[in-house]
């Protein structure tokens, strides 16, 4: 049995592309991740690119919406209210 | 299911842990506060009325597609053959970081600005998709339910949509890590 070398372990940079921001979004099986991770470690141009994703999600969740215990509060009253409700008079 | 007990204890199971998730999908949806608020209490409304009919497998998903179905018929009695509108009525967003030094901050405030600007000019159909999972946190799974499209739709939207973002990002002044 051979032993593969980190070079053969090693993903293409358009494949990487293509499976990067599924990678980035947590949405790709193990294995795929690690390849990715190899590569990202090894390339600088498609790490750069990752950090580039990287940034701009991070950009956006910063623009997470306002659920705070004040909100979260009054949603969960206005349900029990429901719950409490007759459906047929709604 | 016709006990009230049961129905209200099923409503509360399935229901209340997804409040969260509703509100913030609903306000990808509507970019509004205030309608966000009234489209989870319909969307509430609605759930409960059908709570005796679900089955209790996938209440995220069964709540989502309430949710979705009820804005589009909010949409429809209110503004026949118009897309939602935006109106700016968005939370004023905090500091982009508030452990970091004062140049750290400036950086990221301006790169918020950017990206912020570049996700602006998107179509709508990209910018809701990127809202729902980098936002809201949703998967491309839960993406592609709530918005009714299959889940390589939602990868390409996305793909495409953060594409472009990059391309204005890259295109500026905003340093990002390796990226100068």
């Amino acid at each position: 049995m051979r032993f593969r070398s980190r070079r053969e372990l090693n993903m293409s940079c358009l494949r990487v592309i293509r499976v990067l921001q599924a990678y980035l979004d947590g949405e790709v099986d193990e294995s795929t991740a690690r390849l990715v991770s190899v590569h990202l470690a090894d390339c600088g141009r498609c790490g750069m690119r990752a950090d580039t994703y990287r940034a701009i999600k991070a950009a956006m969740a910063r623009r997470g919406p306002g659920w705070d215990d004040d909100t979260c509060q009054r949603f969960e009253r206005f349900a029990r209210q429901v719950a409490r409700s007759d459906p047929d008079r709604i | 299911m016709t006990v009230p007990s049961e129905r209200r204890e099923a409503f509360e199971r399935y229901v209340l842990p997804e409040l969260e998730t509703m509100f913030r999908v609903a306000l990808a949806m509507t970019r509004n506060r205030a309608e966000a608020e009234d489209l989870v209490q319909d969307t509430l409304l609605r759930a409960f009325q059908a709570i005796e009919r679900f089955d209790g497998r996938h209440p995220r998903a069964w709540l989502l597609t309430i949710l979705r179905n009820t804005q589009i018929n909010r949409h429809r009695r209110r503004r026949p053959g118009l897309l939602r509108d935006w109106d700016g009525d968005q939370r004023a967003r905090e500091p982009a970081s508030t452990d970091s030094g004062p140049e750290e901050t400036v950086m990221a405030t301006m790169l918020d600005f950017v990206v912020e600007a570049a996700f602006s000019a998107l179509p709508d159909h990209q910018q809701i998709v990127i809202w729902l999972v980098d936002v809201d946190g949703l998967s491309y799974r839960e993406a592609a339910e709530v918005l009714a499209v299959p889940i390589g739709t939602v990868m390409s939207r996305l793909h495409r949509g953060r594409k472009r973002i990059m391309h204005q990002l890259v295109g500026s002044e905003v340093a990002t890590g390796r990226i100068s």
